[in-house]
């Protein structure tokens, strides 16, 4: 079956890509595209010729954000806990810990990440691409990049927000967890959630020479500057953040609709897929 | 003092503060009906957004006043309006609309939102002792915060956007009408998924050290710090 998240090798020395290649879905990410980002962060991680990491995207955004066909059921079939037919909180648990916030989960694996990630961000960064820019060490964001986690408006806000609100700050995250906010990249760029804002197109430009300056450090002192990195984060109480995310993340998957309210997962089960992603849009809209 | 609710838009309830400066004065009478409005409009499942006004001092900042006997209990600790609004389990959106004295600028602070006109200004919050240093720093980065404690005074409304204290400045006309729209907007999320939200971001703030921060300030104010 063909990877839509590969490692890839540049022709600058110490620099490796990891190429998000599914652009027909606009980069919508599926579990198992989580999975495959853990593997090529792993295969990358044991090369010692490799000092930084490109994170980038084929298509015109980084990603659209959860493939929503898949959203609503990660916690069928995770390894170990029987099928229920309302699925139990461990199978909840453990599927927002394995995929998403736990320690092989694809956030944990790129804010632990031994070597430099630096996101070339575009277009569409919603949702996995938020926290992509928030979890990667250095953002390029090419002027057309948008931020945003539009699904937060239906469910909630679930996941880390530690990271979030110490970036951005605490009344700045608000706007894009409670208002529904989509940042541009120079919004993006004054709030401090990017480093550099560079022309439409430009992204991949950008951030692969942010990583060939990065890469002329020698690797022992990149190796030392992550660690130090990583223990500031925990001091910061990042770790913790992420240990209550699998819990949120896992009591959102139960939150129970009052009437008016939108329920994504009523609206494609009664009415399809792509129904139900027009009338989410709608949703957001005041009448 | 008459706090008075009422209902702006479906889910956004809007509070005003008749005499914001009877709060820098501390008086129990005032801490408590806003404290209990607050409660109220947290504790009724219909409400989501609470806009919260008349926050702006109608006359000069009064300056602290002899705190009247027991207005730890309305101010301080867990029940008290500062942890009401900082912990508040829906939205809470500041409307300022002119000078803002150190309690209400403490309050800003907790609040989710602030929207504040172009003239609007905002008093040194650590003139109060509920004003709380993890939660500013969280909000405006610890140099800005740093030197607001130390030298004083007050925040124009474009420095404080600028710092991340204020979300967005609106033309004084257009604030209500900004509050309420941006009330609407978080109705938006289910009640549910809004409480997990909230319950979230509290978390968050306990890992920083906000929980511990008010509770250095009741144990100070209620004489359990000198016991210890």
């Amino acid at each position: 079956m063909r990877r839509h998240v590969y490692l890839q090798a540049t022709d600058v020395p110490r620099v490796a890509r990891i190429v998000i290649d599914r652009a027909a879905e606009a980069n919508a990410f599926t579990l198992a595209m989580c999975a495959e980002f853990g593997q090529a962060l792993t295969a990358a991680e044991k090369n010692d010729d490799i000092t930084v990491i490109v994170v980038d995207a084929e298509g015109p955004d980084v990603t659209a954000g959860l493939d929503p066909a898949e959203v609503g059921g990660y916690h069928e079939n995770v390894p170990g806990v029987p099928e229920d037919r309302v699925p139990s909180l461990r199978a909840r648990l453990r599927a927002a810990g394995d995929h998403f916030w736990g320690r092989d989960g694809i956030y944990a694996r790129i804010l632990g990440c031994t070597k430099v990630t630096v996101l070339g961000a575009k277009g569409r960064c919603h949702d996995v691409g938020l926290n992509l820019a928030l979890f990667c060490d250095i953002v390029v964001a090419a002027q057309d990049a948008v931020f945003a986690n539009p699904r937060w408006q239906h469910v909630g806000v679930d996941g880390d927000v530690s990271m979030l609100l110490a970036t951005v700050g605490r009344k700045r995250a608000n706007e894009l967890m409670f208002a529904g906010a989509e940042w541009s990249a120079d919004q993006a760029l004054a709030a401090g959630l990017v480093n550099q804002v560079v022309p439409k197109g430009g992204s991949t430009e950008g951030a692969m020479d942010v990583a060939r300056t990065v890469s002329t450090i020698m690797r022992d002192g990149i190796a030392a500057e992550k660690y130090l990195t990583l223990a500031s984060t925990e001091k910061m109480g990042i770790g913790a953040g992420f240990a209550t995310a699998a819990m949120m993340t896992a009591m959102s998957s139960t939150i129970h609709f009052r009437e008016g309210e939108f329920n994504f997962l009523r609206e494609r089960k009664n009415r399809g897929l792509e129904a139900a992603i027009e009338r989410a849009v709608a949703a957001k809209s005041l009448r | 003092m008459n706090v008075s609710t009422e209902i702006v838009a479906e889910h956004v309830v809007r509070i005003t503060v008749p005499d914001p400066g009877a709060l820098d004065r501390r008086e129990v009478a005032a801490g408590e009906a806003l404290r209990d409005a607050l409660l109220a409009a947290a504790d009724d499942d219909a409400t989501k957004a609470i806009v919260l006004a008349g926050l702006a001092a109608t006359s000069d900042v009064p300056a602290p006043g002899d705190a009247e006997p027991g207005e730890h209990h309305c101010y301080t600790g867990v029940r008290g309006l500062h942890q009401v609004v900082t912990y508040c389990k829906k939205v809470v959106i500041a409307e300022v609309d002119g000078t803002c004295g150190p309690t209400a600028s403490a309050l800003c602070l907790g609040a989710d939102f602030v929207l504040a006109s172009p003239d609007s200004r905002f008093a040194s919050p650590f003139g109060v002792p509920e004003a709380n240093f993890p939660l500013a720093v969280l909000t405006m980065r610890a140099n800005r915060t740093k030197a607001w404690m130390l030298r004083g005074g007050f925040l124009a409304c474009d420095d404080a956007c600028t710092a991340g204290f204020v979300n967005e400045v609106v033309d004084g006309a257009g604030l209500r009408e900004a509050t309420t729209t941006l009330g609407r907007r978080v109705a938006l999320m289910p009640l549910d998924g809004l409480t997990v939200s909230k319950m979230n971001i509290g978390a968050a703030f306990d890992v920083v050290g906000v929980g511990r921060d008010f509770d250095a300030v009741e144990a100070a104010t209620t004489g359990l710090g000198t016991r210890w």
